[in-house]
């Protein structure tokens, strides 16, 4: 048995057919082909596969696709416009906010609620709401430091 | 692999007909954030998934004025929400409270529910504790009644309610808090989005004598289901609240553990060692916000 779901993702609507036990992130990887969302516990805990669901950070991993039926998906593929990276992407470059860069993706989709909600956080805010996210490379510092600087370009 | 089946009702009626139909061989998931882990780990193979999150009605947070200024909370109302909606901050902080400090992050709290996590009963998670502090009734619907079963009696183990096959948790309901109350909810855990070693739910209501009128402390984190201290309770009850008195009743906290959780994160012993210190917190915290006038 399949499940026909619809999604809209990063702005273009998909009709597809997905496995009811599969979770989002292997639909967006496997069949749209949207890489960038990595899967790495697929326990809930690393938040590699974050994306926002009608623009709220969730876990993909911990999503049935079918659940996410008539969503609204944005995954890191749909943050660059025309070419220009997002004020998040360019100061996680500029500061460099990664090293393996495997949890990056999912970094800068948390970062983006993380900013949403508190335009201009602290960096205790910042390291209370990254909490969901694991960088194995254990570069937070810098990782804290772009979200900040991001918000400061913002201002 | 088996190939799996999958409804997401939008009408109760429909829910608790599959449930009828299939009954345990129903694994009903909302958020996914219990269900979907233990899918990946291969603790759950589902053969049909029943998906509630788009039944309607169950989001409601409500204070009824007919019913005494009971709160309702719907059972799909999110972690997130509890910890901002005004309503819960104003008529159960201890929920809102509880709710900031769920582990897994932000993103986890925008999916999980309170009645995923009440039916889950995982004892790591922290509002079954809260739920049992602030006196909530479950509410399940079944196919031929609603009952209403107080929360101390629903949760009976790990991973164990007192929700059967055919029934749904619908949501709690939860008595106004009287004037002059207090609350706190204290953990530890040992990083931010990590799983609860220990913790405590305190309520704490002051007399016109400025004697506690009330104590409820329960633990969470450290046994099979939430640990209520009556002992606390009964060692504040009329007493002046002083740091002597409410350390006498946070003491109560190891020996209530009779058979504490082991794991790879901590010891038994140390998680009543752990207990105490965090009713120790609760209490200190529930006290004083009480003596501030409380949230009432």
């Amino acid at each position: 048995m399949t499940s026909r779901v619809h999604l809209v993702v990063n702005g273009t609507p998909h009709e597809l057919e997905v496995d009811p036990s599969q979770a989002l992130v292997h639909v967006l990887r496997d069949q749209l082909r949207l890489t960038g969302t990595r899967f790495g516990c697929l326990t809930g805990h690393c938040g590699a596969c974050t994306v926002r669901l009608d623009g709220r950070a969730v876990k993909s991993c911990t999503v049935l696709a079918a659940s996410a039926d008539g969503a609204r998906i944005e995954t890191i593929e749909g943050l660059a416009a025309d070419g220009t990276l997002h004020p998040l992407q360019r100061a996680f470059w500029e500061r460099f906010g990664f090293q393996c860069g495997f949890c990056t993706p999912g970094m800068i989709m948390t970062a983006l609620e993380i900013l949403a909600e508190h335009p201009h956080p602290d960096e205790a805010t910042i390291r209370r709401l990254l909490g969901g996210n694991l960088c194995r490379c254990t570069g937070y510092q810098t990782i804290v430091e772009a979200i900040q600087a991001a918000s400061e370009a913002a201002r | 692999m088996t190939a799996v089946s999958y409804t997401a009702p939008h009408t109760l009626d429909e829910a608790l007909r599959t449930l009828a139909d299939l009954g345990a061989a129903a694994t009903v998931v909302a958020g996914g954030q219990d269900v979907l882990p233990r899918m990946h780990q291969g603790l759950l193979r589902p053969s049909h998934l029943l998906d509630i999150s788009r039944l309607r009605g169950l989001t409601a947070v409500e204070v009824a004025g007919d019913r005494g200024g009971r709160l309702h909370v719907g059972a799909l109302v999110t972690h997130a929400a509890l910890a901002r909606e005004p309503v819960i901050r104003a008529a159960a902080p201890l929920l809102a409270e509880a709710a900031a400090q769920i582990g897994g992050g932000i993103q986890v709290r925008n999916r999980g529910t309170i009645g995923g996590a009440a039916a889950a009963a995982n004892p790591a998670y922290d509002l079954p504790a809260c739920l049992v502090a602030l006196d909530a009734v479950v509410v399940l619907a079944g196919p031929r009644e609603r009952r209403r079963v107080s929360a101390a009696a629903f949760f009976s183990g790990a991973g164990r309610t007192d929700c059967r096959a055919d029934e749904l948790v619908l949501g709690f309901e939860m008595p106004p808090m009287p004037p002059r109350t207090g609350w706190a909810y204290a953990k530890l855990k040992f990083t931010e989005g990590g799983s609860t070693v220990a913790g405590a739910a305190c309520l704490l209501t002051l007399g016109p004598d400025g004697r506690c009128a009330r104590a409820s402390v329960v633990l969470s984190g450290v046994a099979d289901r939430p640990v209520p201290l009556a002992l606390a309770a009964e060692r504040l009850a009329g007493e002046p609240v002083t740091p002597e008195t409410l350390e006498a009743a946070a003491a109560a906290a190891p020996g209530a553990v009779e058979h504490p959780l082991e794991d790879v994160l901590a010891g038994g012993a140390y998680r009543r060692a752990m207990a105490h210190v965090m009713a120790a917190e609760a209490l200190a915290r529930a006290a004083g916000r009480a003596r501030n006038g409380g949230g009432a």
